[in-house]
């Protein structure tokens, strides 16, 4: 089943936020002081700012698009590259390189046309040949980590198999157009590319169009991007430490706010003094439990938007415990999940009740006939003994210690699984020991994962449950597998018709509703906070959003 | 003397090799795939990763046999070259060069901050024995030893950065401007004294205690005799005598101290080794965790010998 | 350093002839207080040396003898007031040593050094014996460069060292060796009174006599006085003209050696001489050990009366209440403090057993 996840846009396994327990554990005995300092609000500094410092949530190892990706680097990416298409605040495509994007109806041939006059640094012009040769490195398995996650190009086997040089499903007929031949109809291949998008910036192509793709990955292009076309300009990548922007006075979309923006990685505890003394004036993301204390802030805005990220437990669907789905369905109403939302998570959440990603675009959701799982444990306990579930069944629960409200969170939810009859024990693993456990068969039953979801369209799920894609080889980390579900979501793929697309995922829907893949605990909201001078921020559900619109911040005295 | 360097230095190889056997199987023992952890699950899409992941195993070295990777590795480190880590994907000697420096900065201020004020005191508490002198000096150390230290760190903060807001609350620097040299200071005042704060009270009790000892010789009597001053006596015939105990646990001390920042460093959000070593681990970056494991044997070779030399120096009874 | 040290305001002038008085002590009461552990309290006093008065003329060795704990050393110290006395008075060619300035003090310890008894611990082990010899000089701005190098020359040529072993550390020498560097080191400011705290006592037997005839050889050479403070009773015998017997922080008999090892009046000195063996074999068994019963009683709480009276075989009524004065109570010259004092030549003191080849009561 989907892990759960999932977006493109985020890993959730490996997210590398510096932030040891300890430190959360203290921040409850410092809650107080820091309180107490916030109500003596002391003001921050009302000067004009020529540096913005912001504080991202992940760390970028490096700044190349073909490495892995974590959610640091396309958060940098954004800002000094344009995607070819990005999913805006409100979960619509949107470009500001390209005029138009369009799949024709049987979708299986894209256009791409580039807005006239978009210009890089150096004051060349943007043309199709940068997106042909930008997409032909992208899309070539040997080069980039993230080549498999789109759907094939026609040609693109032979560039694989090196019988070709290039990929003769891309053309680009004249200066501003390109046209993309797929192998199958994916109508979710657009949206796809708007999830990639943030990792996938136009490359330059009179610069690296001679580099021979084999190298093109260690290209020393990729260490200091001397040429690029986003609002802000690479001037300084410290590992580990800061990454600094400078203004591109040739940004073809206007003029951005500031001259250098300053990017880093800092523990709450720092986050929060620094924002109160004014050191920091933009922060992404803050966790649910620091809301309250970063509100005291005086002169600090805090704003969020509903979240894409569900948090959830992850079911080894490949044995026999969780076989009958009446059991899974006992877990969603043995567990509490809008008390946990509303007491652990202070209500910066919402519950999926249904256990589906509601988040998903409305049209492709079912309005009826769907179970709620509210929190009934009378019913969770007539479900399992219709299921004849052995009481003394001893199952285990991989853990992986990260936040204070995690923490909380997973220890109400396995003690209320545990009152209902279900008895885990609960194991602390690392993030290694845990993708090693699940990539085996046996050992475990559960497990623990927090993840970015971006549903722009229903087929994202469908990655995720798919049986061709149980981990380690796919995304499937919860060995979900039902060959109906699959073939509806192949077949959502087939046609660009909406309402024909709808009524597929509608039954999908219904089914994953009375067969639940995994355990949905509660959707954390995205939530960021920054110095009220600052205007034009727009938080964005989507976890590698959070600075796409950065062009458009403002200092206002 | 040379010889005793020497056939320490002799020595310190089979035990460094030894080190590094070990390390380096305990490394390989640490559960999990390095390669695995390279990717995150939900960026798997089949064919594609898979065939993408066998080629970094490849690249990486992990499909041949753990003896044989060990002696590749060894061969790389003995040209001096430590490897590639596998979450950065930069050379580790490159990561450790980047980081080093902020960590000795650290580490050394404190040091020096820690033993200027361990010195006076431990001097004063141990002349003044059972004063009230003597007693703050032990209750504040005892205080400074029990308080968590990123507690104090975080009191700290809260104390100059924001009610007072005289100092920054973190950082090695200000971004986005030219370092200088002031700037440096400023940022480094808070965390070098609160490691300072940390050091200085196992000192004191050093050299209180040293103090004592040398106090009750009767050479110092003699030396009263000799009509010498006060100040003499102790300079030159205490605390010449008391200080040697205190360089040896200082030598010893130092590769504990490089490796153990980690908090301070994460308070302060100072860039150091720390964090790196902390990073390395949970990411089963294999090269930079050997290459920490190995810094960290030489270090304290190197130290303890050091601390024997000076030892021997510092002290004429001691013959090596 | 020397410029830390000021000039003194009485420079010492040169040395007395012999006979004359180098040192007067009088009335000499060192207590030190017992203070609860956390309050600082003062709960009580050690009456370490509780008022005693001596003498030492120029050139004369006095010896000071007791047990182990009874003040002898505390006075040494007090003396030279490396401890501060309570009260009482110490002159030094009539100079009142307790009273005097910090400055003037230290000019003035030019005229008196102390060797102590362990001569492991009393050199410092990370000068060389130059800087431990030259050290005086240099702290008293005497001789400068080649001239303070030949006096350190000449001092180790006086006790017997070589001028080869200036540059080697203390370590290296032996005991013996060191107890010749430590007396050299307090014979460089040409200091009239040396007290000497039980120098033999932490040497081998054989190297003791030497250090003997070394103390005795300088004293010829450098009209010194001596303050021999010890608990061997034979050597004492060997070295000084005059003996102090020191009991619980008092002296309980005073007089020239010969007197007092002859005649001793006081039943503690008695008991100590019964101890010492006998030279003369044909002496032995003529005298019979006498064994002190009971422990020394503790100095914080000192017997009222008589010192010695818990121990005393001849105590009375009045012991217990009235505290002997030292007076010559015989006008032999040689005074004791006891009611009852008896003068008995050593060898005719009653006899019961007759082995006595035992050791000194209270070996150190």
């Amino acid at each position: 089943m989907t892990l759960c996840c999932g977006g493109p846009s985020k890993g959730k396994y490996m997210k590398r936020t510096v932030r040891p327990r300890w430190l959360a554990i203290l921040c409850v005995v410092v809650l107080g002081l820091t309180g107490a300092a916030c109500s003596s609000a002391k003001s921050t500094n009302n000067k004009a700012p020529t540096t913005l410092h912001t504080v991202m949530s992940e760390e970028a190892d490096d700044l190349n698009p073909f490495t892995p990706t974590l959610q640091g680097k396309s958060q940098i990416l954004s800002t000094i590259g344009m995607p070819m298409l990005y999913v805006d605040s409100t979960s619509k495509l949107t470009s500001r390189v390209l005029k138009s994007w369009t799949a024709s109806p049987d979708a299986k041939t894209i256009t791409l046309v580039l807005k006239p006059n978009i210009q890089w640094s150096d004051g060349k012009p943007m043309t199709s040949a940068d997106l042909l040769m930008s997409l032909t490195d992208y899309l070539d398995a040997k080069v980039s980590v993230n080549a498999g996650r789109i759907g094939p190009v026609v040609g693109l086997d032979a560039l694989a198999s090196g019988k070709a040089k290039t990929i003769s499903g891309l053309s680009a007929p004249d200066k501003s157009t390109l046209v993309i031949k797929l192998v199958n109809p994916d109508a979710a291949w657009l949206p796809r590319l708007a999830l990639l998008g943030a990792y996938w910036p136009v490359l330059p192509s009179h610069l690296l169009g001679n580099v021979p793709r084999a190298k093109i990955a260690t290209d020393p292009f990729f260490k200091t991007w001397p040429v690029s076309s986003g609002p802000y300009l690479l001037s300084k990548f410290v590992r580990g430490q800061y990454v600094e922007v400078t203004r591109n006075p040739k940004w073809s979309a206007g003029k951005a706010g500031f001259e250098k923006v300053i990017f880093e990685i800092l523990s709450t505890d720092q986050m929060t003094a620094q924002l109160q003394t004014g050191e920091v004036q933009y922060v992404y993301t803050v966790d649910p439990s620091d809301v309250d204390r970063i509100k005291r802030i005086s002169g600090v805005t805090v704003a969020s938007h509903n979240g894409v990220a569900p948090e959830l437990f992850g079911l080894n669907n490949g044995g026999s415990v969780f076989k009958d789905p009446r059991v899974r369905q006992a877990m969603l109403y043995a567990i509490d999940r809008a008390g946990i939302c509303k007491t652990i998570l202070a209500g910066h959440c919402t519950t999926p009740t249904a256990n589906l990603r509601q988040i998903a675009p409305s049209w492709a959701l079912p309005t009826t006939g769907l179970t709620d799982y509210n929190y009934d444990p009378a019913k969770a306990k007539q479900l399992l003994k219709d299921a004849n579930w052995d009481p003394n069944t001893k199952l285990t629960f991989l853990a992986r210690t990260q936040r204070s409200y995690v923490d909380k969170a997973v220890t109400a939810a396995v003690g209320q699984l545990n009152a209902a009859g279900m008895h885990f024990s609960v194991r602390n693993v690392t993030t290694a020991q845990l993708l090693d456990s699940i990539g085996k068969k046996t050992g475990w039953d559960a497990f623990w994962v927090s993840g970015a979801d971006f549903v722009v369209d229903p087929n994202e799920w469908g990655d995720y449950l798919k049986c061709a894609g149980r981990y380690p080889d796919g995304p499937n980390t919860s060995q979900y597998c039902d060959p109906a579900t699959d073939k509806l979501f192949e077949d959502g793929l087939k046609t660009t018709d909406q309402a024909a697309r709808a009524s597929l995922y509608h039954q999908a829907f219904t089914k994953l509703n009375q067969s639940p893949a995994e355990v949905y605990l509660y959707v954390v909201d995205t939530i960021v906070a920054y110095n009220s001078h600052l205007t034009g921020v727009t938080v964005s559900g989507n976890l590698s959003g959070g600075y796409w619109d950065i062009g458009q911040w403002r200092w206002k005295a | 003397m040379l010889g005793f360097v020497l056939r320490r230095l002799i020595i310190a190889i089979p035990v460094l090799l030894g080190i590094l056997v070990i390390a380096f199987v305990f490394v390989h023992l640490l559960p999990g795939d390095p390669v695995r952890l390279l990717v995150d699950p939900s960026q798997l899409s089949g064919a594609g990763s898979t065939q993408y992941l066998a080629q970094k195993r490849i690249e990486l070295g992990l499909d041949k046999p753990l003896p044989v990777q060990w002696v590749l590795w060894m061969r790389e480190v003995l040209t001096g070259n430590l490897g590639f880590s596998f979450q950065q994907r930069v050379p580790v000697l490159q990561l450790i060069q980047e980081r080093v420096g902020s960590t000795v900065l650290l580490t050394a201020t404190a040091v020096v901050l820690a033993v200027v004020v361990a010195i006076p005191v431990g001097v004063l508490a141990s002349l003044k024995q059972n004063s009230v002198l003597d007693y703050l000096a032990g209750a504040t150390s005892m205080l400074a030893i029990s308080i968590p230290v990123f507690f104090l760190g975080l009191l700290a903060i809260y104390v100059f950065a924001l009610q007072l807001n005289v100092l920054p609350s973190g950082g090695r620097q200000t971004l986005g401007v030219p370092p200088t040299l002031s700037d440096t200071v400023q940022h480094l005042i808070m965390p070098a004294a609160v490691l300072a704060a940390v050091l200085t009270g196992p000192y004191v009790r050093y050299v209180r205690q040293s103090m004592l000892d040398v106090l009750r010789q009767d050479y110092i009597t003699t030396a009263v005799a000799k009509g010498a001053s006060p100040f003499r006596v102790v300079l030159r015939h205490a605390l010449r005598n008391a200080l040697i105990p205190l360089t040896t646990v200082l030598a010893v001390q130092i590769p504990a101290l490089l490796a153990g920042t980690v908090v301070i460093e994460t308070v302060f959000a100072w860039p150091g080794l720390g964090l790196l070593v902390f990073q390395s681990i949970e990411g089963l970056d294999y090269p930079v965790i050997l290459s920490v494991v190995m810094m960290s044997a030489v270090l304290v070779q190197l130290c303890n010998l050091v601390a024997d030399v000076l030892a021997a120096v510092l002290d004429p009874r001691i013959r090596l | 350093m020397t410029s830390l040290t000021k000039q003194p305001t009485q420079p010492p002038t040169g040395p007395l002839p012999v006979g004359a008085e180098l040192l007067r002590v009088e009335g000499l009461k060192v207590h030190f207080p017992i203070r609860s552990r956390v309050l600082r309290r003062t709960l009580g006093q050690v009456q370490a040396v509780d008022g005693i008065d001596l003498s030492i003329a120029a050139g004369e060795t006095l010896g000071l003898v007791g047990e182990s704990g009874c003040g002898k050393s505390t006075t040494g110290l007090a003396v030279l007031r490396l401890i501060e006395p309570t009260a009482g008075s110490v002159a030094l060619r009539g100079q009142e040593l307790t009273t005097m300035g910090k400055t003037d003090l230290r000019s003035a310890r030019r005229d008196m050094q102390i060797v102590l008894q362990d001569p492991y611990s009393s050199l410092n082990p990370r000068m060389t014996v130059r800087g431990i010899i030259s050290e005086p000089l240099e702290v008293h701005g005497l001789h400068t460069g080649a001239g303070r190098r030949k006096k350190v020359d000449e001092l180790l040529a006086l006790v017997g060292l070589e001028a080869s072993h200036a540059g080697r550390f203390p370590h290296e020498f032996s005991g013996g060796q060191r107890q010749r560097i430590a007396i050299a080191r307090a014979l460089a400011l040409d200091p009239q009174l040396l007290v000497l705290d039980e120098p033999m006592s932490a040497l081998d037997v054989s190297i003791q006599a030497q250090i003997v005839n070394l103390l005795k050889r300088l004293q010829r050479e450098l009209s010194l006085a001596y303050l021999l403070i010890s608990h061997d009773l034979s050597v004492v015998r060997h070295v000084c003209d005059r003996l102090a017997v020191m009991y619980l922080g008092r002296i309980v008999e005073t007089g020239r050696t010969d007197d007092v090892y002859n005649r001793p009046t006081h039943p503690y000195t008695q008991a100590l001489l019964s101890a010492v063996p006998q030279p003369d074999p044909t002496k032995r068994g003529a005298r019979r050990r006498i064994i002190l019963e009971g422990d020394v009683p503790s100095p914080d709480h000192p017997p009222a009366g008589c010192r010695f009276h818990t121990r005393c075989w001849r105590a009375q009524e009045l012991c217990r209440e009235e505290s002997p004065a030292l007076i010559d109570r015989f006008d032999h010259g040689h005074p004791s403090a006891c009611h009852f004092a008896a003068l008995a030549d050593a060898a005719t003191v009653p006899s019961a057993d007759a082995e006595s080849n035992s050791e000194p009561p209270e070996p150190e």
